[in-house]
Protein backbone atom coordinates (compact mmCIF):
# COMPACT_ATOMS: atom_id res chain seq x y z
CA UNK A 1 0.00 0.00 0.00
CA UNK A 2 1.56 3.27 -1.14
CA UNK A 3 0.45 5.17 1.45
CA UNK A 4 1.32 3.04 4.01
CA UNK A 5 5.03 2.48 2.47
CA UNK A 6 5.67 5.81 2.72
CA UNK A 7 4.75 6.70 6.49
CA UNK A 8 6.54 3.11 7.25
CA UNK A 9 9.68 5.19 5.12
CA UNK A 10 9.37 8.68 7.13
CA UNK A 11 9.04 7.10 10.01
CA UNK A 12 12.51 5.02 9.18
CA UNK A 13 14.25 8.64 8.49
CA UNK A 14 12.93 9.87 11.62
CA UNK A 15 14.91 7.35 13.50
CA UNK A 16 17.88 7.49 11.60
CA UNK A 17 17.92 11.36 11.93
CA UNK A 18 17.31 10.78 15.58
CA UNK A 19 19.85 8.30 15.96
CA UNK A 20 22.12 10.52 14.05
CA UNK A 21 21.76 13.72 15.58
CA UNK A 22 22.03 12.16 19.20
CA UNK A 23 25.30 10.10 18.56
CA UNK A 24 26.52 13.53 17.14
CA UNK A 25 25.80 15.40 20.48
CA UNK A 26 26.69 12.98 22.45
CA UNK A 27 30.09 12.61 20.92
CA UNK A 28 30.55 16.27 22.07
CA UNK A 29 29.42 15.81 25.50
CA UNK A 30 31.81 12.45 25.65
CA UNK A 31 34.68 14.71 24.98
CA UNK A 32 34.10 17.59 27.17
CA UNK A 33 33.47 15.18 30.31
CA UNK A 34 36.72 13.21 28.98
CA UNK A 35 38.36 16.72 28.98
CA UNK A 36 37.45 17.73 32.07
CA UNK A 37 38.13 14.51 33.96
CA UNK A 38 41.66 14.29 32.84
CA UNK A 39 42.20 18.03 33.82
CA UNK A 40 40.92 17.54 37.31
CA UNK A 41 42.82 13.62 37.59
CA UNK A 42 45.97 13.83 35.89
CA UNK A 43 49.02 14.37 38.06
CA UNK A 44 52.29 15.75 35.68
CA UNK A 45 54.50 12.56 34.68
CA UNK A 46 56.77 14.89 32.79
CA UNK A 47 58.92 16.74 34.45
CA UNK A 48 58.70 20.49 33.44
CA UNK A 49 61.16 21.85 31.49
CA UNK A 50 64.79 22.40 33.07
CA UNK A 51 64.69 19.55 35.30
CA UNK A 52 67.68 17.76 34.77
CA UNK A 53 67.80 14.06 35.20
CA UNK A 54 70.94 12.77 35.66
CA UNK A 55 74.07 14.20 37.82
CA UNK A 56 75.81 15.60 34.55
CA UNK A 57 75.37 18.04 31.95
CA UNK A 58 72.62 16.41 30.12
CA UNK A 59 71.04 17.28 26.31
CA UNK A 60 67.43 16.22 26.04
CA UNK A 61 66.15 15.99 22.45
CA UNK A 62 62.13 16.25 22.80
CA UNK A 63 59.87 14.92 20.27
CA UNK A 64 56.98 17.06 20.28
CA UNK A 65 53.78 15.04 19.44
CA UNK A 66 50.05 15.38 19.09
CA UNK A 67 47.03 12.92 19.35
CA UNK A 68 46.40 14.05 15.12
CA UNK A 69 49.09 11.57 12.79
CA UNK A 70 49.94 12.42 9.61
CA UNK A 71 52.54 10.28 7.12
CA UNK A 72 55.24 13.41 7.72
CA UNK A 73 54.67 13.67 11.14
CA UNK A 74 55.52 10.32 11.55
CA UNK A 75 59.16 10.60 9.60
CA UNK A 76 59.79 13.85 11.59
CA UNK A 77 59.77 11.61 14.56
CA UNK A 78 61.60 8.70 12.71
CA UNK A 79 64.11 10.89 11.12
CA UNK A 80 65.29 12.00 14.15
CA UNK A 81 65.16 8.82 16.78
CA UNK A 82 67.30 7.12 13.47
CA UNK A 83 69.95 9.88 13.95
CA UNK A 84 70.41 9.67 17.39
CA UNK A 85 70.17 6.08 17.81
CA UNK A 86 72.67 5.69 14.86
CA UNK A 87 75.20 8.27 15.46
CA UNK A 88 74.88 8.98 19.62
CA UNK A 89 74.79 5.79 20.87
CA UNK A 90 77.61 6.17 23.25
CA UNK A 91 75.52 9.28 24.64
CA UNK A 92 72.70 7.66 25.02
CA UNK A 93 73.41 4.80 26.78
CA UNK A 94 75.30 6.66 29.28
CA UNK A 95 72.45 8.95 29.84
CA UNK A 96 74.23 12.30 28.59
CA UNK A 97 71.71 12.53 26.02
CA UNK A 98 67.85 11.65 26.22
CA UNK A 99 65.38 11.39 24.07
CA UNK A 100 61.39 12.13 24.87
CA UNK A 101 58.36 12.08 23.08
CA UNK A 102 56.05 13.88 24.63
CA UNK A 103 52.31 14.28 23.55
CA UNK A 104 50.95 18.12 24.32
CA UNK A 105 47.54 17.07 23.35
CA UNK A 106 47.36 15.10 26.46
CA UNK A 107 46.32 18.19 30.05
CA UNK A 108 49.39 17.51 31.75
CA UNK A 109 52.06 18.10 29.05
CA UNK A 110 49.94 21.51 27.55
CA UNK A 111 52.64 23.68 29.48
CA UNK A 112 55.51 22.80 26.97
CA UNK A 113 53.30 24.18 24.03
CA UNK A 114 53.83 27.65 25.88
CA UNK A 115 57.29 26.99 27.60
CA UNK A 116 58.49 26.34 24.19
CA UNK A 117 56.43 28.56 21.97
CA UNK A 118 54.88 25.27 19.53
CA UNK A 119 52.75 25.72 17.20
CA UNK A 120 52.68 22.28 15.39
CA UNK A 121 55.09 18.88 16.24
CA UNK A 122 58.59 20.12 17.28
CA UNK A 123 61.73 18.83 17.54
CA UNK A 124 63.10 20.94 20.58
CA UNK A 125 67.25 20.40 21.69
CA UNK A 126 67.55 21.69 25.35
CA UNK A 127 70.24 21.70 27.30
CA UNK A 128 70.70 21.02 31.13
CA UNK A 129 73.51 21.85 33.83
CA UNK A 130 72.91 21.21 37.96
CA UNK A 131 68.76 21.52 37.38
CA UNK A 132 68.92 24.15 35.29
CA UNK A 133 67.82 24.34 30.98
CA UNK A 134 71.39 26.65 29.67
CA UNK A 135 69.92 27.02 26.87
CA UNK A 136 67.19 25.10 23.56
CA UNK A 137 65.90 25.55 20.56
CA UNK A 138 63.68 24.56 18.65
CA UNK A 139 64.66 23.18 15.55
CA UNK A 140 61.95 24.64 13.00
CA UNK A 141 63.59 23.74 9.99
CA UNK A 142 62.47 20.39 10.34
CA UNK A 143 59.14 20.87 8.42
CA UNK A 144 60.81 22.12 4.94
CA UNK A 145 63.98 19.39 5.43
CA UNK A 146 61.88 16.46 5.93
CA UNK A 147 61.48 15.78 2.41
CA UNK A 148 65.29 15.17 2.15
CA UNK A 149 66.60 12.68 4.56
CA UNK A 150 69.89 12.92 4.59
CA UNK A 151 69.58 16.65 5.03
CA UNK A 152 67.12 16.47 7.93
CA UNK A 153 69.24 13.69 9.73
CA UNK A 154 72.41 16.11 8.99
CA UNK A 155 70.36 18.86 10.74
CA UNK A 156 69.32 16.46 13.32
CA UNK A 157 72.92 15.95 14.13
CA UNK A 158 74.70 19.16 13.60
CA UNK A 159 72.50 20.34 16.23
CA UNK A 160 72.65 18.05 18.66
CA UNK A 161 76.91 17.91 18.43
CA UNK A 162 76.37 21.72 19.06
CA UNK A 163 74.35 20.84 22.26
CA UNK A 164 76.40 18.84 23.91
CA UNK A 165 79.33 20.53 22.94
CA UNK A 166 81.20 19.28 20.40
CA UNK A 167 81.76 20.85 17.10
CA UNK A 168 78.98 20.08 14.33
CA UNK B 1 58.68 40.42 -11.72
CA UNK B 2 59.09 42.74 -8.58
CA UNK B 3 60.25 40.73 -5.01
CA UNK B 4 56.67 41.69 -3.67
CA UNK B 5 55.44 39.65 -6.88
CA UNK B 6 57.57 36.86 -5.94
CA UNK B 7 56.55 37.09 -2.23
CA UNK B 8 52.83 37.04 -3.14
CA UNK B 9 53.65 33.71 -5.39
CA UNK B 10 55.36 32.38 -2.16
CA UNK B 11 52.25 33.08 -0.26
CA UNK B 12 49.75 31.60 -2.78
CA UNK B 13 52.32 28.40 -3.28
CA UNK B 14 51.99 28.06 0.66
CA UNK B 15 48.65 27.90 0.46
CA UNK B 16 48.38 25.53 -2.58
CA UNK B 17 50.74 23.13 -0.90
CA UNK B 18 48.30 23.45 2.09
CA UNK B 19 45.11 22.44 0.08
CA UNK B 20 47.20 19.32 -0.83
CA UNK B 21 48.18 18.37 2.50
CA UNK B 22 47.36 14.34 2.69
CA UNK B 23 45.68 15.49 6.05
CA UNK B 24 42.96 17.95 4.54
CA UNK B 25 41.78 15.40 1.48
CA UNK B 26 38.50 14.30 3.61
CA UNK B 27 37.16 17.70 4.34
CA UNK B 28 38.59 18.81 0.33
CA UNK B 29 36.21 15.81 -0.78
CA UNK B 30 33.46 17.34 1.16
CA UNK B 31 34.47 20.43 0.06
CA UNK B 32 34.07 20.04 -3.70
CA UNK B 33 31.16 17.46 -3.00
CA UNK B 34 28.87 20.14 -1.82
CA UNK B 35 30.21 22.96 -4.05
CA UNK B 36 29.60 20.97 -7.18
CA UNK B 37 25.93 19.32 -5.95
CA UNK B 38 24.00 21.98 -7.99
CA UNK B 39 24.92 20.24 -11.49
CA UNK B 40 22.42 21.79 -13.60
CA UNK B 41 23.16 25.49 -12.13
CA UNK B 42 26.26 26.24 -13.28
CA UNK B 43 25.67 30.10 -12.01
CA UNK B 44 24.93 28.59 -8.39
CA UNK B 45 28.05 26.53 -8.21
CA UNK B 46 30.46 29.50 -9.47
CA UNK B 47 28.89 31.45 -6.36
CA UNK B 48 29.07 28.72 -4.03
CA UNK B 49 32.41 28.25 -4.84
CA UNK B 50 33.36 32.68 -4.72
CA UNK B 51 31.32 32.15 -1.42
CA UNK B 52 34.05 29.39 -0.14
CA UNK B 53 37.06 31.20 -1.11
CA UNK B 54 35.52 34.30 0.41
CA UNK B 55 34.83 32.27 4.01
CA UNK B 56 38.39 30.54 3.62
CA UNK B 57 39.92 34.38 3.44
CA UNK B 58 38.05 35.87 5.59
CA UNK B 59 38.66 33.38 8.56
CA UNK B 60 43.14 33.46 7.12
CA UNK B 61 42.78 36.91 6.94
CA UNK B 62 41.31 37.38 10.48
CA UNK B 63 43.56 35.14 12.60
CA UNK B 64 46.68 36.77 10.89
CA UNK B 65 45.64 39.53 12.00
CA UNK B 66 44.72 38.85 15.37
CA UNK B 67 48.49 37.08 15.35
CA UNK B 68 50.47 39.96 13.31
CA UNK B 69 48.61 42.69 16.34
CA UNK B 70 49.52 40.22 18.96
CA UNK B 71 46.06 39.90 20.36
CA UNK B 72 46.01 35.95 20.29
CA UNK B 73 49.13 34.13 21.04
CA UNK B 74 50.45 31.64 18.07
CA UNK B 75 51.33 28.66 20.69
CA UNK B 76 47.86 28.55 21.88
CA UNK B 77 45.88 29.55 19.40
CA UNK B 78 47.70 26.85 16.96
CA UNK B 79 47.49 24.39 19.65
CA UNK B 80 43.76 25.20 20.41
CA UNK B 81 42.71 24.83 16.88
CA UNK B 82 44.90 22.15 16.14
CA UNK B 83 42.92 19.88 19.36
CA UNK B 84 39.65 20.83 19.07
CA UNK B 85 38.33 22.11 15.24
CA UNK B 86 38.87 18.27 14.36
CA UNK B 87 37.34 16.80 17.00
CA UNK B 88 33.92 18.82 16.49
CA UNK B 89 34.23 18.88 12.54
CA UNK B 90 32.99 15.05 12.58
CA UNK B 91 29.54 15.71 14.83
CA UNK B 92 29.32 19.21 12.57
CA UNK B 93 29.31 17.35 9.50
CA UNK B 94 27.00 14.95 10.46
CA UNK B 95 24.35 17.47 11.39
CA UNK B 96 25.13 18.59 8.28
CA UNK B 97 24.54 15.62 6.42
CA UNK B 98 21.13 14.94 7.60
CA UNK B 99 19.61 18.23 5.08
CA UNK B 100 21.54 17.32 2.50
CA UNK B 101 20.16 13.37 2.73
CA UNK B 102 16.23 14.72 3.61
CA UNK B 103 16.36 13.22 6.98
CA UNK B 104 16.21 16.57 8.68
CA UNK B 105 13.06 17.98 6.79
CA UNK B 106 10.40 14.95 7.70
CA UNK B 107 11.58 14.99 11.43
CA UNK B 108 10.42 19.11 11.71
CA UNK B 109 7.32 18.87 10.52
CA UNK B 110 7.09 22.33 9.54
CA UNK B 111 8.20 25.78 10.25
CA UNK B 112 11.44 28.15 9.80
CA UNK B 113 13.39 25.31 10.77
CA UNK B 114 12.75 23.22 8.19
CA UNK B 115 12.70 25.84 5.74
CA UNK B 116 15.78 26.44 7.06
CA UNK B 117 17.01 22.89 5.88
CA UNK B 118 15.57 22.85 2.55
CA UNK B 119 17.12 25.49 1.63
CA UNK B 120 20.51 24.35 3.02
CA UNK B 121 20.19 21.22 1.71
CA UNK B 122 18.88 22.22 -1.91
CA UNK B 123 18.55 25.56 -3.35
CA UNK B 124 20.67 28.59 -2.39
CA UNK B 125 23.20 27.71 0.11
CA UNK B 126 25.84 30.85 -0.53
CA UNK B 127 25.94 31.25 3.36
CA UNK B 128 26.50 27.56 3.98
CA UNK B 129 29.20 27.52 1.36
CA UNK B 130 30.86 30.65 3.14
CA UNK B 131 30.83 28.93 6.26
CA UNK B 132 32.05 25.63 5.30
CA UNK B 133 35.25 27.69 4.03
CA UNK B 134 34.97 28.96 7.57
CA UNK B 135 35.37 25.58 9.39
CA UNK B 136 38.08 23.80 7.14
CA UNK B 137 39.60 27.20 7.00
CA UNK B 138 40.05 26.93 10.90
CA UNK B 139 40.88 23.17 10.90
CA UNK B 140 44.23 22.70 11.23
CA UNK B 141 46.40 19.75 11.10
CA UNK B 142 50.37 19.07 11.84
CA UNK B 143 51.42 19.53 8.49
CA UNK B 144 48.86 22.75 8.14
CA UNK B 145 49.60 24.21 11.23
CA UNK B 146 53.30 24.13 10.31
CA UNK B 147 52.60 25.85 6.73
CA UNK B 148 50.22 28.79 8.18
CA UNK B 149 51.99 29.27 11.68
CA UNK B 150 55.69 28.70 10.58
CA UNK B 151 55.76 29.61 7.38
CA UNK B 152 53.21 32.64 6.40
CA UNK B 153 52.79 34.63 9.91
CA UNK B 154 56.19 34.98 9.32
CA UNK B 155 56.39 35.74 6.13
CA UNK B 156 53.10 38.73 6.93
CA UNK B 157 55.01 39.62 9.48
CA UNK B 158 58.53 40.34 7.62
CA UNK B 159 56.50 42.11 4.83
CA UNK B 160 54.11 43.72 7.27
CA UNK B 161 51.44 42.48 5.89
CA UNK B 162 48.42 40.70 7.84
CA UNK B 163 45.90 41.54 4.97
CA UNK B 164 46.83 40.79 1.68
CA UNK B 165 49.36 37.77 2.24
CA UNK B 166 47.35 36.16 4.38
CA UNK B 167 44.30 36.62 1.50
CA UNK B 168 46.66 35.32 -1.00
CA UNK B 169 47.36 32.23 1.11
CA UNK B 170 43.69 31.90 0.86
CA UNK B 171 43.25 31.84 -2.72
CA UNK B 172 46.14 28.79 -2.66
CA UNK B 173 43.99 27.55 -0.37
CA UNK B 174 40.65 27.61 -1.71
CA UNK B 175 41.78 27.22 -5.68
CA UNK B 176 42.33 23.34 -6.18
CA UNK B 177 38.85 22.99 -4.64
CA UNK B 178 37.30 25.32 -5.99
CA UNK B 179 38.51 24.44 -9.72
CA UNK B 180 37.75 21.03 -8.76
CA UNK B 181 34.50 21.72 -8.03
CA UNK B 182 33.41 23.42 -10.64
CA UNK B 183 34.96 21.38 -13.83
CA UNK B 184 33.35 18.28 -11.81
CA UNK B 185 29.84 20.00 -11.65
CA UNK B 186 29.99 21.30 -15.71
CA UNK B 187 31.32 17.69 -16.84
CA UNK B 188 28.31 16.03 -14.66
CA UNK B 189 25.70 18.33 -16.10
CA UNK B 190 27.25 17.72 -19.53
CA UNK B 191 27.18 13.61 -19.05
CA UNK B 192 23.41 14.65 -17.71
CA UNK B 193 22.73 16.04 -20.58
CA UNK B 194 23.69 14.12 -23.40
CA UNK B 195 22.18 11.28 -21.74
CA UNK B 196 19.07 13.30 -21.24
CA UNK B 197 19.09 12.50 -17.61
CA UNK B 198 19.95 16.57 -16.14
CA UNK B 199 17.59 17.03 -13.69
CA UNK B 200 18.19 13.37 -12.02
CA UNK B 201 22.15 13.96 -12.06
CA UNK B 202 21.37 16.68 -9.56
CA UNK B 203 19.57 14.38 -6.91
CA UNK B 204 22.20 12.04 -7.03
CA UNK B 205 24.55 14.86 -6.57
CA UNK B 206 22.95 16.02 -3.76
CA UNK B 207 22.46 12.47 -2.34
CA UNK B 208 26.34 12.13 -3.08
CA UNK B 209 27.28 15.17 -1.24
CA UNK B 210 25.08 13.90 1.94
CA UNK B 211 27.09 10.91 1.97
CA UNK B 212 30.32 12.02 1.71
CA UNK B 213 29.03 14.23 4.82
CA UNK B 214 27.86 11.58 6.49
CA UNK B 215 30.81 9.49 6.02
CA UNK B 216 33.66 11.64 6.67
CA UNK B 217 31.81 12.77 9.87
CA UNK B 218 31.20 9.52 11.29
CA UNK B 219 34.99 8.69 10.62
CA UNK B 220 36.44 12.11 12.11
CA UNK B 221 34.05 11.53 15.31
CA UNK B 222 35.07 8.05 15.59
CA UNK B 223 38.81 8.83 15.17
CA UNK B 224 39.20 12.53 16.62
CA UNK B 225 36.00 13.10 19.06
CA UNK B 226 35.78 9.79 20.79
CA UNK B 227 39.48 8.72 19.62
CA UNK B 228 38.42 5.31 19.31
CA UNK B 229 41.33 4.40 16.67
Amino acid sequence: MPGGFRADTMTTKRVIAAMLVVFALGSVGFMAVRESTQRETTVPLEPSKGVDPGPFPSVIIYFFDSDKECTTCSQLESYALETIQRDFAPELSSGKLQWRAINVDQPQNEHYVTEYGLYSKAVVVSRVENGQEMRWENLEDIWELVYDKPAYQEYIRANVKDFLGEAP
Amino acid sequence: MTAWMWTAAGAVWLGILTSVSPCLMATNVAAISFLARKVNRRRDVLLSSACYVIGQALAFVLLAMLIVSSLVSVPIISHALQKYMFRLLGPILILASLPLLNLLDVSLGSGRLKQWAQTWGSSGGLGAAALLGILFAMSFCPTTAALFFGSLIPLAVANESSFFLPLMYALGVALPATVFSILIAFAAHEIGRVFHKASQMEGWARRITGGVFLAVGLYFTLAYTLQLF
